[in-house]
């Protein structure tokens, strides 16, 4: 990847430097071996990510009562398995009918919780970024060369379940030997969503507090900090929510 | 107007939402239409940041539903008298289900 994927046009939008700094961040994440896949996999669940939206298959599968009625294959654009293809393409095309019976059907099929984890995390990563250029009438970046190395493979030790349908780590039980999972973050639920695979905590709010707001400046209504202000900034949140038939 | 728009009091929402909704939906056309509206009337740095809020929640939402994380019991608690003064609390306990959906 070079640097210069990122620097988005001069004579287009006036993307703050922090955005621009954030998203090149994302990219060099996306690249690198994470905790349980490699930079060559997560390279090719970010363009699997990218190609599902046209996959014939799940337009069927939208206009089906209930997806599990739905049998076929999924057009893909990757070498991987072929259930990291539908996980990839169940959560980027219909996300709000996700059951826990078919995420358990996903571990046992074969795919760790973890694994899937960070599947949704680097997802997450270039859902954002994609979604920014799109708004903006931007090209798409290319998508990074993926590093060389070996995950990680680190599991937190106070990873749980019970919150979600994935283990997950409170904030009081991030271990006393391990990086705080929760700096600057308030460890609300959607913080803590990613927290069986720290780095996609990290990762995807390191995005979000650039794209969004820093958790410190969220109710700090006697400043703004963008050039919408708190309340068009919710109702804009709330309306991308609600269209996506979310309901967190 | 969009009549969500017009059933707010948050300040350019004819603006904002229609450039979410365009961007949500793949609506090419609306997106570029909605988007020079944005920019001509709020100015481009109110593109960007509104651009931004709207594909970091196009992910967000998919972390929530992949994950299947709750909404936290103090948002709840913080919605009960808006919920009862709109009557929607009348409606029940929201109750689909897709694991019930998806057993049939």
């Amino acid at each position: 990847m070079t640097k210069a994927t990122f620097q988005y046009p001069e004579s287009s939008w006036p993307v703050r430097t922090d955005l621009t700094s954030a998203h090149a961040r994302a990219w060099r994440h996306i690249a690198a071996p994470g905790t349980w896949l490699s930079g060559r996999e997560r390279v090719a669940v970010a363009n699997e990510t990218r190609v599902a939206p046209a996959c014939a298959h799940c337009d069927v599968i939208a206009a089906a009562l209930s997806p599990v009625q739905v049998a076929g294959q999924h057009t893909r654009a990757s070498d991987l398995p072929q259930l990291w293809v539908e996980v990839i393409h169940r959560i980027r095309n219909d996300a709000a009918r996700l059951s826990d019976s078919w995420y358990e059907s996903v571990l046992e099929r074969g795919m760790t919780a973890q694994q899937y984890v960070e599947i949704v995390g680097v997802l997450a990563h270039i859902v954002a970024i994609d979604s920014f250029t799109d708004a903006l009438g931007l090209e798409r970046h290319k998508l990074p060369e993926p590093l060389a190395g070996e995950p990680a493979r680190v599991l937190p030790a106070g990873a749980k379940l019970g919150l979600a349908r994935v283990p997950t780590v409170a904030p009081e039980d991030v271990g006393p030997g391990e990086a705080d999972l929760y700096a600057n973050l308030s460890g609300a639920n959607i913080h803590r969503a990613l927290s069986l695979v720290p780095a996609e905590v990290w990762g995807f709010f390191d995005l979000d507090t650039v794209m969004y707001l820093p958790d410190s400046q969220l109710r700090d209504f006697e400043h703004e900090f963008r050039a919408i202000d708190h309340a068009q900034i919710e109702l804009v949140a709330a309306r991308v929510s609600a269209l996506n038939s979310c309901f967190y | 107007m969009d009549p969500l728009a017009s059933a707010t009091t948050v300040a350019d929402a004819d603006l904002l939402l229609p450039f979410a909704e365009a961007l949500v939906q793949g609506n090419v056309a609306r997106l570029a239409a909605t988007r020079a509206r944005l920019a001509a009337n709020l100015g481009s740095a109110a593109l960007v940041d509104t651009a931004a809020t709207i594909a970091i929640f196009n992910a967000v939402v998919k972390i929530a539903d992949a994950t299947g994380i709750p909404i936290e019991d103090y948002k709840v608690d913080l919605t009960a008298n808006d919920r009862k003064a709109l009557g929607i609390d009348d409606y029940g306990v929201p109750t689909y289900n897709q694991d019930a959906m998806d057993a049939k």
